[in-house]
């Protein structure tokens, strides 16, 4: 094995492709007390044109904290987000409104993005009358193609307001109007996880036909490990506030490096679960991430854990090419669980 | 766009007919249960005081301020309209004073609840919206205002720009900002923090524009529901001063001068005073009503969870 730091023409060559482009990103919460949570800490990745990145962990792990911060919801402690060569994090109020268009975003709860007393019609439009698009003919042309687009006729759909959608009409609502301003990136916060299964199918597959028809960008940040499997091309694993991994989906599947990886990935419910009973599932539970472990923030709860783990933290390094793990003793080899089910 | 529609064929196609489920849920939610008996009495009630008090000079009564009749006269004891709830101590009719007392209580009270309610809910969106030290400032204010007992507060500005309707409604309009901007500073921190709200600003709207577009719609049902609850205070703070001679001035008529020129002839006359204080009371009684109904009904998140 190989472990190469990442080179400076490495990450130049990185940029070139990045869209947004984001270094060691701190986001810090005040809890009161003079305590305060670091949620998203040293969170450096790159998010390529035209793919698809998924953000996974568990919840409290900083990854919808990330998401804000990416959008400037939530305010920034240091670190830089590049965005078409801008840092957006310097960027003023008025700067960063010239941005928006190009970088938008879809939130997790359906019904709770829509403002209750506009009509979907209305609320498809309000972009484009934000921007003063055009003129309001036009403007309902375009809302019109946006709502085929997603799969819900303005004829039908039009006058209706969120609450006499149902949570997937709803989320296509909130896919058409984050399109409406033909943004280049979209990041999404846990669009489907408020869905039923079969719901969350047709919305995901709605965005991977967008995302192809119209050349779009996603962050695409889940708990469900499943759900971001089919979306992404890479993805970040993330644990309080830290990217532990990042790699394609596949590596990810097929080899994670990390322990915390495996044990999310082990922790996929399967139909025949008793004839792997070696399968790593994560134990423990989830550190208060007021106080966090030092160290590797993984160690309390990892099988492999040694002294350096307290000590250390693990940086972010490739094991492979385009594999990054943050770990002192990256694990190798086939996924645990599918030599289990060979035996 | 026509291509990339038609490439979109799948996915589109494959969404379970949405108007089916769509129009149930919309016939579940337009389905409404009987009617409310307490409201439409409410709503008659309130309706009737306000087109008798618009509409007083219009109507066959006589003119509150002059004698019709022997004084001290029980109702029915004439033969006109003028003697149906009987005549004060003056001989002035009683009907017709409570008409035209209405007229007073309630301009007085509206006047001064619409101000309240503008300038409140305004400051209450703009409090709740952008926080901060303009939020901390108003918070001292309106708690301020809230600590201080307001008939005393109405009372010193009677005594430092004189009694009569514009210090009434200044001092009432005081009482109303308050109360209004707390409950409007309250809802818009509600929905504040809604994902529609953050879209919003995602999208790139500017600030007057998430207030007024987004937080405003929202935030006006339970403002306009409390402010009719604030109007029936004011009408009861009107009464009261004018009791005390410091609000509307003698010989005008308003309810709380009624009250105020019958209370000599309580054991005597009692209907002098019961009168008007029952029409004070129903009136108050059934605008919190109407206000409790509105709140409850316009607040749609409320209705949904």
């Amino acid at each position: 094995m190989t472990v190469t730091e990442i080179t400076d023409d490495q990450r130049s060559a990185a940029d070139e492709l990045a869209v947004l482009s984001v270094h060691d990103l701190d986001v810090r919460y005040d809890v009161g007390r003079g305590k305060t949570v670091r949620a998203v800490k040293d969170v450096s990745f790159d998010l390529r044109r035209g793919e698809t990145l998924g953000v996974v962990g568990e919840s409290g792990c900083g990854k919808s904290t990330l998401a804000r911060a990416l959008v400037r919801m939530t305010k920034i402690a240091s670190g830089s987000i590049a965005f078409d060569g801008n840092d957006l994090v310097g960027m003023s109020r008025r700067e960063l409104r010239q941005i928006r268009p190009r970088l938008q975003m879809i939130f997790q709860d359906p019904v709770s993005s829509m403002n209750p007393r506009r009509k979907v019609r209305d609320i498809v439009a309000e972009p484009l009358s934000i921007w003063n698009w055009k003129t309001p003919e036009e403007r309902a042309g375009r809302v019109d193609e946006l709502l085929d687009l997603v799969g819900m006729p303005s004829d039908v759909f039009g006058e209706r307001r969120p609450q006499q959608l149902s949570g997937g009409q709803c989320q296509r609502v909130s896919i058409a109007r984050a399109l409406a301003l033909s943004p280049s990136v979209i990041i999404c916060d846990e669009p489907v996880s408020a869905l039923d299964m079969s719901v969350q199918a047709q919305v995901l597959n709605l965005l991977e036909d967008l995302k192809a028809a119209l050349g779009l960008t996603l962050l695409f940040i889940s708990h469900d490990l499943s759900v971001v499997k089919n979306i992404s091309d890479r993805i970040a694993v993330m644990y309080l506030g830290r990217i532990v991994e990042l790699t394609t989906s596949e590596a990810l599947y097929e080899a994670p490096a990390h322990p915390y990886s495996q044990g999310l990935l082990g922790s996929i419910p399967t139909v025949d679960d008793t004839e792997s009973p070696a399968k790593r599932r994560l134990t423990g539970e989830l550190p208060s991430p007021v106080d966090p472990p030092s160290g590797c923030h993984f160690r309390t709860r990892c099988p492999f854990a040694q002294d350096r783990c307290a000590n250390e933290k693990p940086e972010l390094r490739h094991i492979a090419d385009g594999h990054l793990v943050a770990c002192h003793f990256p694990q190798h080899g086939a996924a645990p669980w599918r030599d289990d089910r060979g035996a | 766009m026509a291509a990339m529609r038609n490439g979109l064929g799948g996915a589109v196609g494959s969404a379970p007919s949405p108007a089916v489920s769509g129009s149930r849920a919309g016939a579940a939610r337009t389905a409404r249960p009987r009617v409310k008996w307490s409201l439409v009495i409410a709503l008659v009630w309130v309706g009737l005081v306000l087109l008798l008090a618009i509409f007083a000079n219009l109507l066959p009564l006589a003119d509150p301020g002059v004698r019709v009749g022997a004084a001290r006269l029980m109702p029915f004891h004439g033969h006109s309209a003028d003697f149906w709830l009987g005549t004060d101590t003056y001989g002035r009719s009683v009907l017709a004073r409570l008409v035209y007392g209405a007229r007073a209580s309630l301009l007085v009270a509206t006047v001064s609840t619409v101000l309240g309610c503008v300038v409140g809910g305004i400051l209450g969106l703009v409090a709740g919206y952008f926080r901060g030290p303009f939020d901390v400032v108003m918070g001292f204010l309106t708690d301020t205002l809230l600590a201080f007992p307001g008939l005393i507060m109405l009372l010193a500005l009677a005594a430092a720009i004189g009694p009569g309707e514009k210090t009434l409604i200044i001092g009432l309009t005081l009482i109303a900002i308050p109360l209004v901007a707390r409950v409007s500073r309250a809802n818009t921190i509600r929905f504040a923090s809604r994902e529609f709200v953050e879209t919003a600003q995602v999208l790139g709207a500017r600030p007057g524009r998430v207030l007024y577009r987004e937080l405003a719609p929202n935030v006006l049902p339970p403002v306009l529901g409390y402010s009719v609850i604030v109007m029936a205070t004011l009408i009861v703070a009107e009464a009261a001063l004018s009791f005390l001679g410091v609000g509307i001035r003698p010989p005008t008529p308003s309810w709380g001068v009624m009250i105020a020129d019958g209370q000599f002839e309580l054991y005597d006359n009692p209907q002098l005073v019961v009168i008007p204080a029952l029409v004070l009371f129903i009136t108050v009684y059934m605008l919190n009503n109407i206000g409790e109904w509105i709140r409850g009904h316009f607040d749609i998140s409320e209705s949904k969870i």
